[in-house]
């Protein structure tokens, strides 16, 4: 890659629920370079959550702008091809469906693509490989330790080769231990894809990991 | 098929959900079958050899309820183009263990005889016999346990039962058949028809259409018609095809609600997954294609067990004796009906639970965190 350049780029992003009386996202500016590991840090509340919203697509901002490789999040029609293709996440919950396996609940997302159902079975289990669970492929989640659901979460996250990984809190649910190798093994395999991470935490110990902070409070940037 | 999986989910429910609409299907195949099989089996009473019209009452709501003078008959016979005339008494007696016992009065030679077969004992018109007669159905005779040489009590009078008689509608097999004054006598109706069978000299299309204007008009209180349209005369058959209208669409209603709520209840549990499958990139349009998915599964599995279970209960029906005269006309176009309501049934059913699934975003059921 040439310049640095950037994958995400937002500008005085805005949003408020509550008909307005609560600002969330009080006109964030936001670059996100690729190939980066940006730790986004905050207390609860401070508008962490809401803001991996607006750059996952998974909701839209009342006002500004946010540009995903080029593509305006704000104008875009089909939001759900952007997450498709573009976007992995990583839930402070596994979120994974309960009654699949963990190679089903890896090719979920590659449904979204109508990839044939040979490539899907072959690039999740390849990934499940890959987060050290080759041999727990047709176990269901209630079948797997906390530490391994996440694993299978972060397998499902990487499934699509997506430009962006977004994590929210992914190891707030996991015992100190587990939530150590969790964090390897992300920053591992984002090393190896050259995958851009971004992480949303409200541990400082976890965010130090990051290259680089950026601290939110009351829904604006503090360390801009 | 992840729309089959998700309903092995929940066993009991999907099972629950597949009975009512097997059910509601059933219901709408053993009414439409038998209202059908009724309309058949009429058309096919008098659908024999020479009658080439009948006459009934006009206005008469069923042809047991059809009353012609018997004066009638010397009018008919010298009437231009009529070649034979055979008077009937289509009448219901109460006899113990069956209050509907058909009584078929009839007169020597008449076409209503053609379709009878003799299996014991004597024609009906066995020649050199005055005493009362009574040839009884086969499945009457089974189900009342009666045989050659028994008596029945019929009004005031015992007839010996001098003949039993196959026939290829159950109406009939199911009844007996008498000579015509007996059978007014014991109905009631002397000096009065039910139905009379005419056999015409010539019966082209266009002779029997002259005929039957001719008939009507020279007699007002006539309604001719060809036998195999015979029940078209009568009232009765329409008002059954709306109540069997009015239960269908009521069973598609209480079979859909039943599928309406099981998706509901599937779709509201699932809030959180649905979104999740958003938020992976899943757009609305495969929520919604997953929830018709499994609504549509459980229609399609419905139908057909609906199906099964409808021709069973018409068969069951049909071998309880006092019911030997019901007789279901199905075949693969009602199966056909039947699953096009099934699906349909499915479609109604799952259409709002849908819409709500397609309501979920991603971020709702992150929330729920």
């Amino acid at each position: 890659m040439s310049a640095p350049s950037a994958i995400l780029s937002a500008k005085r992003l805005v949003k408020t629920y509550e008909g307005g009386r609560i600002r969330a996202l009080d006109g964030v500016d936001l670059e996100i370079r690729r190939g980066e590991f940006l730790a986004v840090a905050g207390p609860s509340g401070s508008g962490k959550s809401t803001l991996l919203h607006m750059i996952g697509a998974l909701d839209r901002a009342d006002s500004g702008t946010i540009l995903l490789e080029g593509i305006d999040l704000a104008q875009a029609k089909r939001l759900d091809r952007i997450r498709a293709r573009s976007l992995g996440f990583v839930f402070q919950l596994h979120n994974l469906l309960p009654l699949f396996t963990a190679q089903e609940n890896v090719e979920a997302p590659l449904y979204a693509l109508a990839m044939p159902r040979a490539e899907r079975a072959t690039r999740a289990r390849a990934l499940l490989e890959a987060v050290g669970l080759g041999r727990r492929l047709h176990h269901r989640p209630t079948q797997l330790s906390g530490g391994e659901r996440q694993r299978v979460a972060i397998a499902r996250a990487l499934v699509n080769e997506p430009k962006l990984l977004l994590a929210d809190e992914p190891t707030g649910n996991l015992d100190r231990a587990a939530g150590e190798q969790i964090l390897d093994l992300l920053l591992e395999l984002r090393r190896e894809r050259g995958v851009t991470l971004v992480l949303v935490t409200h541990n400082t110990e976890i965010a130090g990991l990051a290259e680089r902070i950026v601290r939110l409070e009351d829904g604006r940037i503090t360390n801009g | 098929m992840l729309g089959f999986r998700n309903l092995l989910r929940r066993k009991v429910r999907s099972a629950l959900t597949l009975i009512g609409i097997a059910v509601a299907v059933a219901t709408i195949v053993s009414l439409i079958a038998i209202s059908r099989g009724f309309r058949k089996q009429f058309n096919n009473l008098l659908s024999v050899g020479d009658a080439h019209l009948v006459l009934s009452r006009k206005g008469a709501p069923d042809p047991f309820i059809s009353y012609l003078p018997e004066s009638l008959l010397s009018d008919l016979s010298v009437f231009p183009g009529v070649a034979e005339v055979y008077p009937s008494i289509l009448g219901i007696a109460q006899i113990p263990r069956q209050p509907f016992f058909f009584l078929y009065g009839t007169v020597a030679g008449s076409p209503l005889l053609e379709q009878v077969r003799v299996i014991a004992g004597e024609e009906l018109f066995a020649p050199g016999a005055d005493q009362p007669r009574l040839c009884l159905g086969r499945s009457a005779a089974e189900y009342l346990e009666q045989e050659l040489g028994s008596t029945i009590t019929l009004g005031d009078q015992e007839y010996e039962v001098t003949g039993i008689f196959e026939a290829p509608t159950p109406l009939l097999g199911s009844g007996a058949l008498l000579p015509l004054a007996d059978a007014q006598r014991i109905a009631g109706l002397e000096g009065k028809l039910s139905e009379v069978l005419v056999q015409l000299e010539s019966f082209t299309p266009e002779d029997l259409a002259a005929a039957e204007s001719a008939l009507e008009q020279r007699f007002p209180e006539v309604e001719a018609i060809e036998p195999a349209e015979f029940t078209k005369a009568f009232m009765e058959f329409d008002l059954a095809d709306q109540a069997v209208a009015f239960f269908s669409i009521l069973a598609v209603i209480v079979g859909g609600i039943g599928v309406m709520n099981t998706m509901l209840m599937s779709v509201f549990e699932r809030t959180r997954e649905l979104g999740i499958l958003q938020a992976i990139g899943w757009s609305k349009a495969m929520i919604l294609r997953l929830v018709l998915e499994e609504g549509l599964l459980l229609c399609l599995a419905g139908g057909p067990a609906g199906i099964a279970l409808g021709v069973a209960s018409i068969e069951a029906v049909g071998a309880w004796g006092q019911f030997s005269w019901v007789a279901g006309d199905y075949g693969p176009a009602l199966f056909v009906e039947a699953m096009i309501v099934a699906v349909g049934m499915g479609l109604l059913g799952t259409f709002y639970p849908a819409l709500r699934a397609v309501r979920i975003t991603p971020i709702e059921a992150l929330r729920y965190e």
